[in-house]
Formats: structure tokens, sequence, C-alpha cells
């Protein structure tokens, strides 16, 4: 017996340390990875190591971070503790939900400070456009949180997009466009994406619709487009919260009609708008080569850019300025039915003057409207509506 | 470092084991001590110079303070141990409540000092209170002079127990300087304890902790009770896992490498007592305090008065060790009060109470329960205030625990969490180890088997989850890092 304990022992010991010793060997072997294609992430390489980064504790900081990003098999680990977390019950990581039917939720908090920003320069916005005779419309559109809020397992505190919503709709009044209504209606529709913070296509349909109806404009009827499905495989932005987590793609989806198809696109990449686009080459509306990355959502135009334009085969001398986030990238197309251009701006990296961009759109075009369209989380934390007022 | 990073597990572990094995024994101590300066340096680059200076310091004192006590003039020693005591509380005073004292002075009499804004060097109320240990038990004549500054470094620097605990006294260590049993049991019992102390710390503590740091962010005001009730037993599971997590992890490397420390936690939430508690809570605490605070200032021996008041300087220092913030001190004094009070009387209740002799297995088994909830609820009140650092926000807390109310976050976190606090509840009570223990003495071999079986499999499971967990998590905090 007592020798049996012994060879127990002795096992134990060796086992143990082999186990750690495999891991070290395999860890100091293998290649490092400089991206991670499941958690859409860099990772941490070998840092610098010199006597600044050693006093300050740099080098240590980011070793540790490098041990643990270039361990061996990372995938696997970051998978089973997911499954860990499924498995005794839990219904978030602490960066997102998992619901009902595949349906993942980002965890979000609202910075009211920033809104309160915000809605004042929303505000100045307003009444600058509105002296040369433009109209605003703002549109806040919340995101599955909100209007899925019942495919979440439990009732967790979500970031409250409805204070969002009162406090745009209470200070723009008119321009205020609540999509909330239309969204609801439709919300047993695939109208989110399960595993991405944005709206699908369809939702972006119905989105346009509601617009057009308070700009007292045309919406074709749904059965007048083709559906197209151009991927089933998409993991998006919410999946990388749960990297490994085992849940369905999405699949996405464009409508085309004849303005659709036929429009081209025309991206100004410097930022400051004032690149002649006539001198730009057109591109599709709709990029292909997107669908082989991980960024599948950059199908629709390309990803952000600080200025594009869509021109669009409806020759009616009408143009249109939107002010976006992502969430307008499968919006835009729609429009093409009801404006021969289709200006976008994305605040995070144009650096030009809107009021001078207007002035410049009207020189060829009759432009009476400006949109700006934000998901609803993302118009009060953004820092970037102080450029409105360049 | 932390010993559930990757950096501890992958690189540092193996490596030292490797070294310390295959290096001639009288080696030994000089790897370790090289190691863990090194393991310090990892983590505080610059202070590690800090540690050096105590060590040096201590070491000196303990020659001068021997040499003094064998000289026929020992009209000095006073002054050296006097000297001593000031360098390390100097020490510590200085870098972990120089900012406290700022504070409190310019609340006190409206100056507006300058807060220094020094960073707490990690670990140096462990290590400060190690080399005071020494010091004491020197002049007590109940330790040894340790002459040889490699041993003396390792004792201080130790790394198992460097940045968290145990306290190890030198008395309890001094042999195991010198001579240590280094085999396969040792080894092996040494590695199972690491798992579980890991396993404690990344699986349950940060787990648990997710759910405290939820509640806490939640305006006190909205509060239901549920939400209070549910983050005030987070915090108490989570600071237990944590630190016993912790303590398991340095006894287990201690093992590793032959030292035996003495326990640090035996399942203090079973306890039927407070007085119970703090016999089986962060025991190495508890000790050192009797020892070098309690017993000096007289301890029992001059009546109930003096006892009181000892009582109550202890407690407040105990509690201002854990952090330089008012609500630690309140909390030591919650316990002296409680401490007081079951040595008055409520001790004798609880005995009546406690018929663990009884005959009827109903009451033994509802005296049992009332004895623990009495202390479970003294103690997850105690960490409320442990907890909270602003003080003027406890009495709200507290006040939100009143009650049935609950919301719709506190449902979920519940929902979410079941599981794991389930998990956590039974892990914190002696039905595991009492399980084990009893499947342990089983003679024959069918039942050997299953233990091994259940053992191996269990370990691996678990070791194999806290990396998971480890890699996979970005929340891994340490609780007792302030110190």
């Amino acid at each position: 017996m007592k020798k049996f304990r012994k060879y127990y022992n002795l096992i134990l010991s060796y086992g143990f340390f082999m186990i750690l010793a495999v891991f070290l060997l395999a860890c100091i072997l293998i290649q490092d990875k400089e991206f991670s294609d499941m958690e859409n992430r860099s990772l941490q390489i070998f840092p610098k190591l010199n006597m600044n980064t050693i006093a300050s504790g740099a080098f240590m900081s980011e070793f540790e971070t490098y041990a643990s990003d270039q361990v061996i098999g990372r995938d696997f680990w970051v998978k089973l503790k997911n499954s860990g977390d499924k498995l005794i019950g839990k219904k978030d990581n602490g960066s997102a939900y998992w619901g009902r039917e595949g349906y993942l939720f980002s965890m979000e908090k609202i910075d009211m400070e920033q809104l309160a920003k915000n809605t004042s320069y929303l505000l100045k916005f307003k009444g600058n456009i509105e002296k040369k005779g433009l109209k605003l419309s703002v549109a806040a559109v919340p995101t599955s949180s909100e209007i899925l809020y019942d495919k979440l397992i439990g009732r967790p505190a979500m970031a409250d997009e409805a204070v969002v919503l009162k406090s745009l709709n209470d200070s723009m009044g008119e321009a205020s466009i609540d999509l909330r209504g239309v969204l609801r209606e439709h919300k047993d529709e695939y109208i989110y994406y399960k595993t991405d913070h944005h709206w699908t296509t369809l939702g972006a349909y119905y989105g346009y619709r509601k617009i057009m109806s308070r700009w007292g404009g045309n919406a074709e009827e749904p059965s007048r487009y083709k559906k197209e499905k151009v991927s089933d495989k998409f993991l998006g932005t919410t999946y990388s919260k749960i990297a490994g987590f085992n849940t369905g793609s999405d699949d996405i989806y464009r409508y085309l009609n004849y303005n659709i198809e036929n429009s081209t696109l025309k991206i100004q990449k410097s930022g400051l708008g004032r690149e002649n686009f006539d001198t730009i080459e057109s591109r599709a509306l709709f990029a292909e080569e997107k669908l082989a990355t991980k960024d599948k959502y950059a199908y629709f135009l390309g990803g952000n850019d600080p200025l594009v334009r869509i021109d669009s085969p409806k020759k009616n001398g009408r143009a249109l300025l939107i002010i976006k986030d992502s969430y307008a990238n499968c919006l835009s197309p729609f429009f093409t039915d009801n404006y021969e251009q289709i200006y976008s701006v994305d605040l995070r990296y144009y650096r030009g003057n809107i009021l001078e961009l207007i002035e410049e759109i009207r020189k060829d075009m009759d432009l009476t409207d400006v949109l700006v369209i934000y998901n609803a989380i993302q118009i009060s934390n953004d820092r970037n509506l102080v450029f409105l007022l360049r | 470092m932390v010993f559930s990073s990757i950096t501890f597990l992958v690189y540092f572990l193996p490596a030292i084991l490797c070294l310390y094995y295959m290096a001639p024994v009288r080696m030994r101590n000089f790897i370790l001590l090289t190691s863990s300066l090194f393991f310090y340096a990892w983590g505080e680059p610059i202070y590690v110079i800090l540690m050096l200076i105590s060590i040096f310091i201590n070491y000196s004192f303990g020659i001068l303070i021997d040499s003094t006590i064998k000289s026929p003039n020992t009209r000095f020693i006073k002054l050296w141990m006097a000297l001593n005591l000031c360098a390390n509380l100097g020490i510590l005073g200085f870098f972990k409540y120089g900012d406290f004292v700022i504070k409190n002075i310019n609340a006190l009499f409206g100056t507006e000092m300058s807060l220094l804004n020094i960073p707490l060097p990690i670990g140096i109320s462990f290590y400060t209170f190690q080399a005071m240990s020494y010091i004491i038990d020197l002049y007590r004549g109940k330790v040894r002079v340790q002459k040889n500054i490699v041993d003396f470094g390792t004792y201080i620097a130790l790394f198992p127990q460097l940045i968290a605990g145990p306290i190890v006294r030198f008395k309890t260590i001094e042999e195991q300087l010198r001579h240590r049993v280094c085999n396969v049991f040792n080894f092996a019992a040494g590695s199972r304890r690491f798992i579980l102390g890991l396993g404690k710390k990344v699986l349950i503590a940060n787990n648990v902790g997710m759910v405290w740091d939820s509640i806490s962010s939640m305006p006190s005001t909205e509060m239901s009770a549920l939400s209070a009730w549910l983050g005030a037993v987070a915090f108490t599971l989570q600071i237990y896992f944590d630190f016993s997590g912790y303590s398991d992890m340095a006894i287990g490397l201690g093992k590793m490498f032959g030292f035996t420390f003495d326990e640090n936690f035996r399942h203090p939430y079973s306890s039927k007592s407070i007085t119970e508690f703090w016999r089986r809570w962060h025991i190495s605490l508890g000790t050192w305090f009797k020892e070098y605070v309690y017993i000096p200032l007289g301890g029992n021996k001059y009546g109930a008065a003096r006892q009181t008041m000892n009582i109550l300087i202890v407690w407040a220092l105990t509690g201002l060790w854990h952090g330089a913030s008012w609500n630690f001190v309140i909390w030591g004094g919650y316990f002296a009060v409680i401490l007081i009070l079951e040595k008055l009387f409520i001790n004798k209740l609880l005995e009546r109470l406690d018929r663990s002799e009884s005959e009827s297995i109903i009451t033994k088994f509802f005296g049992n329960i009332a004895l623990r909830a009495y202390t479970l609820i003294l103690v997850i009140i105690s960490w409320v205030i442990f907890a909270i650092e602003d003080s003027y926000r406890i009495p709200e807390y507290l006040k939100s625990m009143v009650g049935f109310s609950a919301d719709a976050q506190g449902m979920y976190l519940l929902q979410s969490n079941f599981i794991l606090f389930v998990i956590a509840m039974i892990a914190a009570t002696e039905v595991p180890q009492n399980i084990y223990r009893k499947l342990e003495s089983e003679e024959g071999i069918l039942g050997t088997k299953l233990r091994i079986v259940i053992e191996i499999s269990g370990l691996i499971a678990i070791l194999i989850l806290s990396v998971a967990y480890s890699v996979a998590s970005t929340y891994n905090p340490f609780l007792y890092f302030r110190f």
C-alpha cells in the first residue's frame, strides 16, 4: 500500500510538472500569432525589452498580455471558457448577453453627459442649416437590445435607449424620427443580426419606409425588390465579444431593384471634402471582396469612409446628405429611388466643413434634406458630433 | 506576477521548479531568493529595492540585537528594538498610510497639504510583519539569529507568501530554511493544494466577483433588498475564495519546495460564533496580532476593563492593516464590539444552543443552523462595511438590505449566477473535504481506485478550466492586493 501511494504521488508530481513544462516548451517553440480571427483583434506580440520598459513596468505588463494572447491553443481555451459560462447557467460574460434563438446582445452603457452635449450640438446644427433653408431630420435607430428585448433570458438592465429617444424627441420635436414603432411592428422578422450590433437590410428597409413617409416621399413595396442572400457565414461584432461561442451565423441579404443595381459609389478618402468627385473612379455599391473577410458588414458601401457619394440612375436633380455611423451603410442604397445623388459623411473621419459641403452640393443639385442617422447608443456616446459645428 | 496568470503558470513556475530541483541542495535557498526577488521585481521593478532595504535592515538588526543579548551590556537592547520597530513601521506607515494621515490632518485642521500619491508597494504589509515577527521572537529568545543573509532573505522574500500571505512567523520556518523534506509526497500534496487554490480563485472568486461588481455600481437609492443581499453575499464569497484560494496556492507552492506553512483558513464560514470565526479566518494575521500586540499589551491579565481596551486597540489596528481608510477601522471596531459581547455573555448563550452533545438529531440540526446563521449574518454585514470604502455610503447600503423588495436586474443576476452561488456555498463548507477524507480512509483497493479516479479527473478538470478562465477572462482582480 505504501509503495502504491508512493507511485501514485510520483505520477501526480511528475504529471503536474510535465504538463507545465510541455506548455512552456510549446509556447516557446510555436510561432506567435499576430491576429485572432475568432476574437477579431490583434494579439500582443513580444514586447520591447530595454531599460525603460523594465523600469516603467511596461515590459512586464505587456508580457503578461503576450503570455495570455499567445498561449498555445488560445482559441480552444476561449471556447472552453464560454462553454463553461453557458453550462453554469450564466447569461452573459461581462461583454455581451446570449439570448433566445441564438441572439447575442452587446453590453453597452450610455454616456448621459455626452448625450446632452450631442443633443445641443444637433440643435445648433439644426439652426444653422435651417437658416439655409434646409430641413434636418435626426433618426436614432434603436438597437436589438431595445426592440428584441424579450429575446433576452431574464430581464437584465440594458442601456436605456428609451431615454435617448425621449431626449431627442423632446428637443428636436418634429425633426426627430422615432423608428421604434415601425421596428416593433416587424420585430418577429429578421430585422437585426443575431451576432452583430447592426440592423439587417430588411430592418434598414423598414427604417427607409418610415423616413420617406415622414418626408412625404415614396417608398417601394417590399415585393418590388429582389431579395438576394450574399452570405450565410456572417459572425459579427457581438460574436467577437463572446468569441468562440457556439452559435449559428447570420445571413446577409441585399435588396435590389433597377435603381440600386445601376447605382455607383465614389469614395473620397482624404477626409477634407475637397476632392472633385468627377475625378474619382466609380465602383459598385456592394463590396464583394469583404464577404471573404471577417468584417462582412463592410460589404455595404465597402465600410466607413469620410465622404462618399452614391450616384443613382434616377436623374431627378435631387440630392440627400446623410451624416451617419455604420447603421446607414445598408440603408443608403434604398434612397437611390428618390435621389440622384446621396452624400454620406462619417464624422469620425471627415475633417471638412459641413456647411461648405452643403454649398458645394447645392451648386449642381437640389438639396433640401439632411439626415443624421446613428444607432441610439452611438448617438449618445459619439464624441465627433461636435464637428457638425466646425 | 499573479499566480493565476499564464506568465506564472506556464513560464515562471516550471522554470523555477526545474532550476530548484536540478541545482545542488545547498544552492536551493539562493535559487529561491533570486527567483523570489525576480518575482517581486516583475510586479514592482522599483520597489524591489525597498524590500531589499527592509531585508538588509532587519538582517542587520537581528545580528545586532542577538549580539547585544549575548553580551554583558544589554543596556541598549530596548533602544535597538525601538529603532527597528520604528524603521519597519516607519516604512510601512509612510508608504501605506502617508496619504491617509495627510488627508485626515487636512480634514481635521483645514490645511491643504497636497497628497504624496505614492503607489503602494505590493506585499509590504506582509513582508514587514514577517520581519517584525523575526525581530520580536529573537528578542524573546524564541528563535535563533539568522546570520546567513541568503537564508534570511529567502524567509522575507519567499515568493509563495510574499504577495498575499500567509504571514509566516520565523519560528515556523526556522528549521525548514536549513533542512526541509523534498519528496514526491510533499510535491504531490503541494500540486494538489495549488490546483485547488487556483480553481477557487479563477473559477469561483473571479466569477462571483463580477456579480458584486455589477451590483456595487448600481445607485444605492435604487437597490432592492434582493440586489443588496445578492451583492453582499457575492462579496462574502468572493473575498473568501479569492483570499483562501491564494493562501492555498501559497501553501501548495511552499510544499512543492519542501516548506510546510501553517493553515490560514479553516472553513471560516462554518463557524458557530464570531469568536470561532476569527480562529478560522486569516489565522496567520490573528495570530500575529495576538502574539505581538495583544499579549504585549497585557491581554486578559489585568482585568476585564483593560482586556476590553486591548481588544479594541488590537481590532482597530487589524482593521487598519487591511487598508488606509476609515471603513476598515470601523470594520475592525465592529468585530471588537461583537467579540467583547460574546466574551461577556453571548458565548454562554451560544453554548446552550450548540447542542452537539445533544441526543436529538433535530435539536442538534436546528441548533447548528441557528448558530451558523447568527455568525454568517454578522459576517456578511461586516463585509459590506469592508467592501465600501466611502464610509458614508455604508448606512444606505445596509438600509437597502432591509425588506423584501426585488428588482429586475437583481432577479436577472440571481438567475444567471444561481448555480455558481450554490457551488460556491457548498465549496465553502467542510462537506467536500469530509467526503474526500471519507474516501481516503477507505482501505480496500476498490475504494482507493475510485478515489484516485475522482481525484485525478477532478484535478485535471479544475486545472484545465482554470487555464481557460485565466486566458479568456479579462477580469482577474485580487482583493488583498492593496496590502
